[in-house]
């Protein structure tokens, strides 16, 4: 179910201001962030966020179609390397 | 969870879990959605879990509720596929379809060296991740690791005769 529109999206204070800032300056920089439950907005389009996995960070470019979706979701905590070799079991 | 690309010859695409039917179709778990690269007629190489190297050729191909199911020439019966449970299959780099223009696998990136638009060397290209927003190079620079998109903003060019990744370095990018 989705959240109650009278809340609004979930979206870190810090990184809506350091995104304003960008848009007003019109630099590029990548923004370094913990918050994966944030909500990506329209403003955030265009921009590279390096979104921590637990592990490390993980560049994510926001495109238009990320809108809505968190921005945990572009950034998985898991990497497959291929299975295991048998044959040196 | 996202697999990583290889600088193997060989591409894997999926392991076979079991026999399916009685006129020798099996399962095969495809690495990918839709293993676009199997069609009829395509000689695969079948890897046995005890270190066995045959070459198949495929017969069948069709997906069933999200299986999906292959066969190869000379498995007609059960028996016979179920002698292939835990085969894993691949096709050579050089039967994967035509590249356009400008495009190229990712996993050809590996080993490249990315440079700087200004001249500086960052480092090797370690491993090529796709990953949901973007692909991703880790680039070893010294004993760090960067991780760098790959998107237009950031990757400007890539020099395919002198193995190099040209990139613009933006603030933050290389922390």
């Amino acid at each position: 179910m989705p959240r109650s529109i009278k809340k609004g999206p979930v979206i870190s204070e810090k990184l809506v201001r350091k995104v304003e800032e960008l848009n007003k300056t019109g630099k590029k920089r990548v923004i370094k962030t913990w918050s994966r439950r944030s909500t990506i907005t329209p403003e955030f389009v265009g921009h590279t966020f390096a979104v921590h996995n637990g592990n490390k960070f993980i560049p994510v470019f926001v495109s238009e179609n990320m809108v809505g979706h968190k921005l945990g979701e572009f950034s998985p905590t898991r990497i497959f390397r291929g299975h295991p070799d048998r044959r040196k079991g | 969870m996202v697999p990583t690309m290889s600088k193997e010859n060989d591409l894997p695409v999926g392991i076979i879990t079991k026999g399916h039917g009685l006129k020798g179709e099996m399962k095969l778990r495809a690495y990918t959605g839709e293993p676009g690269v199997l069609v009829v007629g395509r000689k695969v190489r079948a890897t046995y879990p005890d270190g066995r190297v045959q070459t198949l050729e495929l017969r069948s191909i069709r997906s069933q509720g999200g299986k999906v199911l292959v066969g190869f020439t000379g498995i007609d019966d059960r028996t016979q596929a179920e002698g292939l449970r835990g085969v894993e299959l691949a096709v050579k780099r050089e039967d994967l379809p035509p590249l356009g223009a400008g495009d190229y696998y990712l996993s050809d990136l590996v080993g490249y060296t990315v440079v700087a638009d200004s001249g500086e060397v960052i480092g090797p290209v370690q491993e090529a991740w796709n990953l949901p927003a973007n692909d991703v190079l880790q680039v070893m620079r010294g004993s760090r690791e960067v991780l760098i998109p790959v998107v237009d903003d950031i990757v400007k060019g890539i020099d395919h005769l002198n193995k190099q990744v040209v990139i613009t370095v933006i603030e933050g990018l290389l922390e």
